[in-house]
């Protein structure tokens, strides 16, 4: 277990609703090594998005403790998650939610200006390189509108590797696409993983694409069901 | 703050159809009306006052010395302070007109028609001389349908007794002014001259100044009287002679800023609802934006910047905008007013660039505060939740 990159030790997450009491997740660990490609399942409400969100930094859990390369990011300062999101996570939801305001190259770019003042040449070539490979070179001055579904998560899908993560998280990447656009994205992100050793963990209810991880995990009721390597 | 910069100069000026987006068009309009506004009408009521300011120096002194008798000696020696440019004695007595069963109280006024004097009171005349008679205000010769070369009437209660005194009218002036045009009559020395030794008059100085000092005359005050006091009853300046017109004149701009103000406030509520409707709008955005990375307080700068872009924008809309109005007023006059109601036939307009940076600085100020509260609840706006549902 040396080589985890990230770690969730019996975290537990607690909503509080008007009516009642919501147990979103109860008491789950799960490690992810470096460079692995780990899918989550289960049904709806079984709390995938809020443990994809916790290792994700994008909420802190009830109790129990994640770890970012052996830190704890549970009690992280919120500076220095908002530095560790920009700098080593990478985030693609299903609704892709682009800039509408600004254009295909300015949205690949927007991770970059956060942590940049001044964009150095090296970003923009590797932009083009990921342009060019998620087959945006022509579309690179259309704005989100004049895109289809599968353009977009495409764009959303280099704008999330723009800063080189080390963790690649997707929320339901394919939920929104046709057949033909999901395979596209389904090579893209194995390509990642192979290629730029970059840890993916997905979140989802295709399971054809979960298949493509190394290792599918189940959960159900906020709760770890079943785990299975490919 | 680059990056916030170039966010926020898009949320404004770029929508789907690559246009300034309809809301914040809505929000500049209403800033740049209530600024545009407030210019016009501060440079109007600036115009009024400078107008009636010059209006009251034309014929008042900076400086009017009342003596206790007649005294020329005074006249040499207060010409010698730095400062003062000429000095004019005259006098002035409370009389009325008879004419017929009607009696009206003017004042009489004896001034030396020196080579100072008759150019200041000839732009006035309207008919007539100076050196043939009395001049009447024009508001006087209408009341009693009097005109050049007429007799008039004039009584004065010199003691107990009630003396009556005959004389020429040699012409008519018009000052402008309801005061000067309706109550005063104006005579050479040599004119009235048994008239002023059977009545023993009030003899005053007129100090004419320098126009550096026109606004600071306490320095010459303070010099006059050093010099005799023995022989001056009072020393009084022209703002204090009309205090209660200027006081209610500045009281009338103050209240007027105050309330054109309120159209500004309008305008930047209209900033604090575009920038909510956006808050609320661009949740999404937000949320993505705090997800890759960007710190709350930057999102909320993203925020805060397009109050400010709107507001500088739309500040300098209203300048230009109302400036222009300004300008064309000046230059055209084409709002008449009635002359019979005003002293004035027109609109005066004075642009004066301390009131324009003051009503830019408080537009600004008050579009910016606007822009604060919407942007402050980015801030509340959890980047987990914003991601969760579409």
């Amino acid at each position: 277990m040396s080589n985890m990159i990230i770690e969730a030790k019996l975290v537990s997450k607690v909503y509080l609703d008007v009516h009642a009491v919501v147990k979103a997740l109860e008491k789950v660990s799960i490690g992810v090594r470096e460079a692995e490609y780990v899918a989550i399942v289960g049904p709806s409400g079984a709390g995938k998005s809020t443990l994809l969100h916790i290792l994700g930094g994008l909420e802190r859990p009830t109790e129990g403790k994640v770890f970012f390369r052996k830190k704890d990011i549970s009690r992280m300062k919120a500076s220095s998650i908002y530095r560790l999101r920009n700098e080593h996570l990478g985030f693609v939801f299903q609704f892709y939610y682009l800039i509408s305001e600004l254009n295909v190259w300015e949205n690949i770019l927007l991770p970059a200006s956060i942590k940049l003042h001044y964009l150095p040449q090296k970003t923009r070539d590797y932009a083009e390189e990921l342009a060019e490979m998620l087959g945006l070179k022509e579309r690179i001055h259309a704005f989100p509108h004049q895109l289809s579904g599968g353009e977009r998560q495409r764009v959303a899908l280099a704008r999330a590797l723009i800063n080189r993560p080390q963790i690649l998280f997707c929320d339901e990447p394919t939920g929104n696409l046709d057949t033909e656009a999901a395979a596209i994205i389904k090579q893209v992100l194995r390509d990642i993983n192979c290629k730029n050793s970059t840890t993916i963990v997905l979140v989802t209810h295709n399971l054809d694409l979960a298949r493509e991880a190394e290792r599918i995990i189940y959960l159900n009721n906020g709760r770890i069901e079943n785990e299975s390597s490919a | 703050m680059k990056l916030e910069a170039w966010l926020a100069f898009r949320y404004v000026f770029r929508n789907r159809s690559r246009h300034i987006s309809f809301i914040s068009l809505v929000s500049l309009a209403a800033v740049s009306l209530g600024v545009a506004a407030l210019v016009i009408v501060i440079a109007v009521m600036s115009g009024f006052d400078e107008d009636l300011k010059s209006k009251l120096l034309s014929l008042n002194f900076p400086l009017v010395v009342t003596l206790e008798k007649e005294n020329c000696s005074l006249v040499k020696d207060i010409s010698k302070i730095e400062g003062v440019k000429n000095v004019v004695l005259f006098s002035q007595n409370q009389v009325a007109i008879r004419r017929g069963k009607s009696v009206y109280p003017v004042m009489l006024e004896a001034v030396s028609f020196g080579s100072y004097s008759l150019p200041r009171w000839q732009k006035y005349l309207k008919e007539g001389s100076f050196q043939k008679g009395l001049a009447v205000g024009k508001g006087i010769a209408q009341r009693f349908f009097l005109g050049e070369g007429e007799e008039i009437q004039i009584l004065s209660l010199s003691g107990k007794k009630l003396k009556s005194y005959t004389f020429r009218i040699g012409g008519i002036f018009s000052v402008g002014m309801y005061d000067f045009d309706n109550t005063l009559i104006v005579g050479s020395f040599s004119c009235l001259e048994n008239f002023l030794l059977e009545n023993h008059p009030r003899y005053y100085l007129g100090v004419e100044v320098t126009r550096s000092r026109l606004y600071n005359l306490e320095e010459i005050k303070r010099r006059i009287a050093s010099l005799d006091l023995a022989g001056i009853i009072a020393i009084t300046t022209w703002q204090e002679q009309n205090q209660a017109l200027f006081s209610a004149l500045k009281l009338e701009k103050i209240t007027m800023f105050i309330i054109l103000s309120l159209i500004v406030l309008v305008g930047s509520f209209n900033i604090f609802s575009t920038l909510t409707v956006k808050v609320v709008e661009k949740t999404k955005d937000i949320g993505i934006m705090k997800s890759l990375g960007l710190s709350p307080l930057r999102v909320s700068a993203v925020f805060t910047l397009q109050g400010i872009i709107i507001a500088f924008l739309g500040v300098f809309m209203g300048v230009v905008l109302g400036v222009g109005v300004c300008f064309l007023l000046k230059e055209y006059h084409f709002i008449h007013l009635p002359s019979q109601i005003y002293y004035i036939d027109y609109l005066p307009v004075l642009i004066n660039p301390r009131d324009i940076l003051t009503i830019s600085l408080a537009s600004i100020g008050l579009c910016i505060f606007s822009s604060l509260i919407p942007s402050l609840w980015t801030r509340k706006i959890s980047e987990s939740e914003a991601l969760r549902y579409e």
